[in-house]
């Protein structure tokens, strides 16, 4: 051997030490990659477990908003985005029990879609069954409030007994309801003039809490200004209307209805979330529905031509109404009825499809 | 003179020493690593079995009606859940025709423990048990669909989801009118007892009506259970009385799951949760 083979670097010296190295980097990867395997594994099971749980809150919001908001006719389909996900609400009549009530299927599929499984997103359905009450407010008399007392004076003419007959609509021509019902009391003076079958007034309500629940409305929701009412704050242009078409319209605060716009008159169910007040020309007919009732002057001339329920805003004030006409129409009571029809669900019924 | 080739014997024994320490270094990391896997892998055993346990008995106990929960026990459960809820859109005498999603098709038969009636009224289930099949509830499809499309139903698309059910005058009395909910159940029974797969550990049981119970998940602690927490109450109680069932608003699940320690390892892996599950449907 000569002295530079000596020098020069041993392979089998070097190798030693480098498959030391080998081995440690090897022994280190193939515990990370299992590691990482466990770590991955659960990941994925427990995002499957998270999407699944989504869906199913999102499934279960979509029924519950349906319920909640739904009036009038009800659809055969809509999707909201809730959340992270979408729920598309379905519905399938079940059953006609009569005219008025009929049994409806409600479906609710909620979908959370993964990124990395954008094909195949979470999917969860809800089902539940619910009444659509049609007509769901009882005609209970030509104006219905909480308490407090209401005057009935000089030119005003409040009468439940029914303007319609039966060549205005088949219902038409009833024995008529109840002038002026109240928790509190209700005369005529001055000349007014209240008149109603079985009787002029029924004093024997309690107030507030009868309002609310003998007229079945959920007034919470339909005087939220988030809820969507199909005309808010204008009312419907009814010359493009049909003469049959008693719509939702919502006027949010108080309204003092004189015949000009935008409330210069109409039809269908209205509803007034704050004071409501009658004046001037105003004409409708249907249902009013506000939050308190104010009287007038001997100088206006309403005419409302079916139903006014009011005091959904607490107590009513003492008032006096001198003018007008506000008398119970049996068959524009039924058309507007119609417009507050919604779905009440069947308690306990709500089952995961899967 | 001469260059030398080999080795002193001084630097022999220092890359001796040196290797030993390496390879003892390394096989450090080794064995460290590997008991970090195996603890994870037990970990992971553990998580898996409170998960399923709990994902399982979440679903039933959300979906039990009124009246659905039968026995309330520590270590024992048994719920009545809908399978389907099914609305009567039609009669005749001996059949009610009703409407359930995807019909029978979608129904899983063996597993269909009852018919339960709503009394709207009351709020509440009468419940009998009685299986689907021959002689049970299962009353054919004729003139269904027809029934009750005589009665408004739209049938458009969905013929086959409408049946008859059978069975209701012996058990219930009468065919209920239509409108009336029905709901074709499930009737699930949960017990934690010792495992038969895991010698050493629980495990959770379950079983459908008529059926023996398997073993669902294995590796459950001695501690896993269930409590009940009842209407007005701020305490969960460990079982309730049959009079008292009905009173239940939420069933606690006790998930403790435990794994052997391993290899090297000095304590058992536990993991788990407590999960309280509100008994939507029936309350």
């Amino acid at each position: 051997m000569t002295p530079e083979a000596g020098r020069r670097p041993d392979p089998e010296r070097g190798g030693f030490v480098l498959g030391l190295v080998v081995l440690f980097l090897f022994t280190i990867a193939m515990a990370a990659t299992a590691g990482y395997q466990v770590v991955n594994t659960e990941f994925t099971l427990a995002q499957t477990a998270r999407e699944g749980q989504k869906a199913l809150v999102v499934a279960r919001g979509g029924l519950e908003r349906f319920l909640g908001e739904q009036i009038g006719m009800v659809g055969d389909s809509v999707s909201w985005a809730i959340g992270d996900g979408i729920a598309t609400v379905t519905t399938r009549k079940v059953l006609e029990a009569d005219t008025l009530n009929h049994l409806y299927y409600v479906r609710s599929e909620g979908t959370v879609a993964d990124l990395r499984t954008p094909n195949d997103p979470a999917r969860r359905v809800v089902a539940t069954y619910a009444w659509h009450r049609i007509s769901p407010m009882p005609d209970t008399a030509a104006i219905f409030i909480t308490d407090r007392t209401l005057e009935v004076a000089e030119a005003a003419d409040v009468s439940g007994l029914d303007s319609a007959d039966v060549s205005v609509c088949p219902g038409g021509g009833t024995a008529g309801i109840v002038g002026v019902a109240t928790g509190g009391a209700a005369f005529e003076v001055s000349g007014g003039d209240i008149d109603g079958n079985p009787t002029d007034v029924d004093q024997s309500w309690t107030g507030y809490g009868h309002v609310v629940q003998d007229s079945n409305l959920r007034w919470d929701i339909l005087s939220d200004p988030s809820f969507p009412v199909e005309y808010d704050g204008s009312a419907p242009d009814w010359s493009a209307l049909p003469a049959d078409s008693f719509p939702l319209s919502r006027h949010v605060g108080t309204l003092v209805a004189d015949g000009g716009n935008p409330w210069s008159g109409g039809r269908g169910a209205l509803i007034v979330t704050g004071r409501f007040r009658a004046q001037g020309t105003f004409r409708w007919n249907g249902i009013i529905l506000a939050g308190r009732l104010d009287g007038n002057l001997s100088s206006d001339d309403p005419e409302i031509l079916g139903m006014i329920v009011a005091g959904f805003n607490g107590a009513q004030d003492d008032e006096t109404l001198r003018s007008g006409d506000f008398r119970y129409h049996s068959c524009n009571v039924y058309a507007a009825n119609r417009a507050l029809s919604h779905l009440e669900r069947v308690d306990h019924a709500v089952f995961e499809v899967n | 003179m001469v260059a030398r080739a080999g080795f002193t014997l001084v630097e022999a024994l220092v890359a001796l020493v040196l290797s030993s320490i390496v390879v003892v270094l390394v096989s450090s990391v080794f064995l460290v690593q590997n008991r970090y896997y195996a603890t994870q892998v037990q970990r992971s055993g553990a998580h898996d079995v409170a998960r399923a346990a709990t994902e399982f008995l979440a679903r039933e106990v959300r979906s039990a009606m009124a009246g659905g929960v039968t026995v309330a026990e520590p270590d024992s459960l048994v719920i009545r859940s809908p399978m389907v809820v099914a609305a009567v859109c039609g009669t005749s005498s001996t059949y009610a025709y009703v409407q359930f999603e995807g019909g029978e098709a979608a129904l899983d038969q063996d597993e269909v423990a009852g018919v339960g009636v709503y009394d709207a009224a009351a709020g509440s289930w009468a419940f009998y048990n009685e299986g689907w099949g021959s002689g049970g509830l299962d009353g054919g499809t004729t003139f269904a669909a027809v029934g009750c499309a005589t009665n408004g139903a739209d049938t458009t698309g969905a013929m086959e989801e409408f049946h008859r059910i059978d069975r209701l005058v012996s058990l219930h009395g009468s065919v209920p009118l239509p409108g009336t909910l029905l709901t074709l159940f499930r009737e699930t029974t949960f017990t934690i007892r010792p495992s038969r797969l895991a010698p050493g550990v629980q495990g959770l049981f379950v079983g459908s009506w008529g059926d023996t119970l398997v073993e669902y998940a294995s590796g459950l602690d001695t501690t896993a259970g269930f409590q009940y927490l009842r209407e007005g109450q701020s305490v969960y109680e460990d079982q309730v009385s049959s009079a008292q069932l009905d009173q239940i608003d939420v069933i606690r699940f006790i998930a403790d799951a435990r794994r052997p320690a391993p290899t090297g390892g000095v304590a058992d892996i536990r993991y788990g949760w407590t999960v309280s599950i509100p008994l939507r449907n029936a309350r």
